[in-house]
Parts: structure tokens; sequence; C-alpha cells
């Protein structure tokens, strides 16, 4: 799926649902959610900045897409010839709501 | 400058940028490359290389000479082989077509359960190349028209006909025949992979051959230049009757320098040549099938 890039990027998202929150909660997640916040980036851009294997940013980067904290890749064939995946955070700011019991 | 120098000059453009751009894609998943490629290695060398023939020369070690197992054992080593050959571009089909740039071990398992037996068909055309030549060369050392006992002749004749021809030869098959392999990982079937490859080659030839000219400049001339500078410094020095160096050669370096040699060439092949022709090939098809793509639109 293709996505328009060109949209605005949400200011803030609400978040409630308690297993959302825990991925976000995660130290590494949140560090490739910041990194992700006011650029779209490739897991290779990710890797140099973040110095982490590439495998483990794919990883965590499935788990934020799965509950959309990250949006859905957006896909380009580079001048190259070469698949690339851009990734960007859902919003720039995540308000967390949480009540219990 | 006219258009045939332009385009001439795009092809060379083009295949450096293979090089290039592979290298780059290499680098950063060097690990998985190596992962890969130690398996190979390892299979290489404990089921096809008999390992215990060598052992037991040196240890004086009795062996059940059960050449059946041995022959056995070597096919299932080769036919392994074959497959972490074709899984090989696997990986590379996942760093340039998965839009990650990376690849994980696993994935070199996966298209071994995938495709293996695709793997083995085409992995034994490409071999058949080396086979044929190797029987024309065979047949021509043979043939009696030579003088036999002009030693200095035949040194020349394998120089000549067995390091340049088999190589020019192999190139050339290997160029024919590479982007099956890409094409079988990109749609999945053998029939449309030769179907593509044919079509790919009938309109791109001089891409793929100007590209994969440098690769095997690259990572095969090295080796030819070693084995004429080998076989000439022996045939120099019976000439001019340099004893040191023969019996150096025919003494210590008589077993150690092959076998380093061989090491050496296996290492190089498993670690640096096959990934990188892998990488540019599939570098080759998805730039060439961006341009057909682009054409057909």
């Amino acid at each position: 799926m293709q996505i328009d890039f060109k949209k605005e990027i949400l200011l803030e998202k609400k978040i409630s649902d308690p297993d959302v929150v825990s991925v976000l909660f995660h130290e590494k997640k949140q560090v490739i959610l910041r990194a992700l916040m006011y650029e779209e980036k490739n897991i290779m851009d990710l890797r140099r900045e973040l110095k982490m294997n590439p495998g483990t940013i794919k990883r965590h980067l499935d788990d934020l897409r799965a509950k959309k904290l990250v949006t859905e890749p957006h896909v380009v064939i580079n001048k190259y010839g070469i698949k690339e995946k851009y990734y960007r955070a859902m919003a720039r700011r995540f308000i967390v709501h949480l009540e219990w019991p | 400058m006219n258009k045939k120098g332009s385009k001439k000059q795009s092809y060379i453009h083009e295949a450096l940028v293979d090089i290039r751009l592979s290298w780059r894609l290499y680098k950063s998943n060097f690990k998985v490359f190596l992962g890969a490629q130690i398996i190979s290695i390892l299979v290489f060398l404990f089921l096809t290389y008999p390992w215990e023939f060598s052992l037991s020369f040196y240890f004086n070690i009795e062996l059940d000479r059960n050449y059946t197992f041995y022959q056995i054992r070597s096919l299932i080593g080769m036919f392994l082989i074959l497959i972490f050959f074709g899984s090989s571009f696997g990986l590379s089909y996942d760093i340039m077509s998965g839009g990650d740039q990376f690849t994980e071990l696993r994935g070199f398992f996966h298209y071994f359960r995938e495709y293996w037996w695709q793997y083995i068909l085409l992995s034994l055309l490409l071999l058949l190349g080396t086979f044929i030549c190797s029987l024309i060369v065979g047949l021509f050392t043979v043939y009696e028209v030579f003088d036999p006992t002009s030693q200095g002749f035949y040194i020349i004749l394998y120089l000549v006909l067995y390091n340049v021809m088999i190589r020019i030869f192999m190139y050339l098959w290997v160029s024919v025949l590479i982007e099956n392999f890409p094409s079988l990982n990109y749609q999945g079937g053998i029939k449309n992979a030769f179907y593509e490859n044919w079509q790919i080659l009938r309109l791109n030839s001089k891409r793929i051959f100007s590209s994969l000219f440098l690769f095997f400049m690259i990572f095969d001339f090295p080796w030819i230049v070693l084995d004429i500078l080998e076989i000439s410094m022996r045939f120099i020095a019976i000439e001019k009757g340099w004893m040191w160096y023969l019996n150096f050669y025919e003494s210590y370096s008589q077993i150690m320098f092959p076998f380093f040699k061989f090491l050496a060439q296996t290492v190089f092949c498993f670690l640096l040549a096959i990934p990188m022709l892998t990488l540019i090939s599939t570098r080759i098809y998805n730039s060439l099938k961006l341009v057909n793509n682009k054409k057909d639109e």
C-alpha cells in the first residue's frame, strides 16, 4: 500500500490501549520512534543514526506498525533499481490516557 | 559524441555502478553473507572434499575404503552446494527488492526450502558450461597432431587453452544464464525464469555482458594471472636451470602451495565472488526490469 506523504503528520495521537502503551514505553522503540518523528527514514538510515542491528530495527518497526505508532512504509524504487521502504512516526506527540481500575 | 558512443559509455557507466553498488550492499550485509557462505564452505570441505584420505595420509590411519560411501557423500554435498549457490541469490533478492536493503540468515534457509530443485537445475546448467569446456580443452590436449615430446608447447597450450579459453567460455556461459536466478526469485517459476532470462538477454545483452565482463576482470582475472605466473615460473626455472626454485617447489611447496592456493581460492570464491555475483546480477535484473517496465508503460 502506498501512502501519500504530502499530507501532514498528526500533531498528536491519544493512546488508551494498554497493549499499545507497553509498546510505546519500550526504551528502544522510543528511540526509533523519536528518530521518525520529523523525517521519514529507511532501515539503513536508522541503522547509521542509531547504531543498531538492522534486524532488531526491523522487528521493532514491525511491532510499532502493528500498534499503529508508525505508518505503513512509503515504497520507492530508486534510480539504481533498488526498492526502498521509508517509515515515519504516526504523530509528533503521543498522549497516554490510562485509567485503572 | 554520437549516439553509439554515448550508449557504449552508458553501458560502462552502468557496469561500474553495478560493481560499486553491489560492493556497498555487500559490505552492509557482510555478516549475513559470511554466515551463509561459511555454511557453504563447511559443506564443501566436509562433504565434497575427501578429507579423511588426507588425514589418513598424514596420521597413518587405516580407513575402510568404501568409495561408494564417499561418492554418495560427495554427490549430496555437491547438490547442497548448488542449492546454497541459488539461495545466495535469494539473499541478494531480499536486499535489493525487499525494501529494507538488508537480509537475515534465515532468508537463506527460506529460499533453500522454497526453490531447492529449481536451484539445482539452474546451477547444473551453469556447471554444464565448465564441463563442456573442460571436455573440449581436454580433447585438444590429447589430440596427437601435436608433438608429444615438446614440453614447452604443452605448457603454452595449457596456458592459453585452459586458463584463458575456459574463463572466456565460462564468462559467456554465465552471462547468458545468470539472469535466470534473480528472475526465479522474482517470479517463483522456472519456466517463466527461462523465458524472462531469454527476453532480458535478447534486449539487453550488451548491458549484461559489460557488467559481467567487469566482474570477471576483477574477481577472476587475478587468479588467471596467478595460475599463468605459477606455471610460467616453473617453465622458466626449467629453461634457466634455477635449481633452488625447482627444489623448493618440488619439496616443501609441492603439498603446501597447491593446498593453500586451493584454500585461498575457495574462501575468496565463497566469501566474496559468489555474493558479489549474486548482487550484481540481481541489480542488473532489477534495473533492466525497471527499464523494460517503463518502456511498456
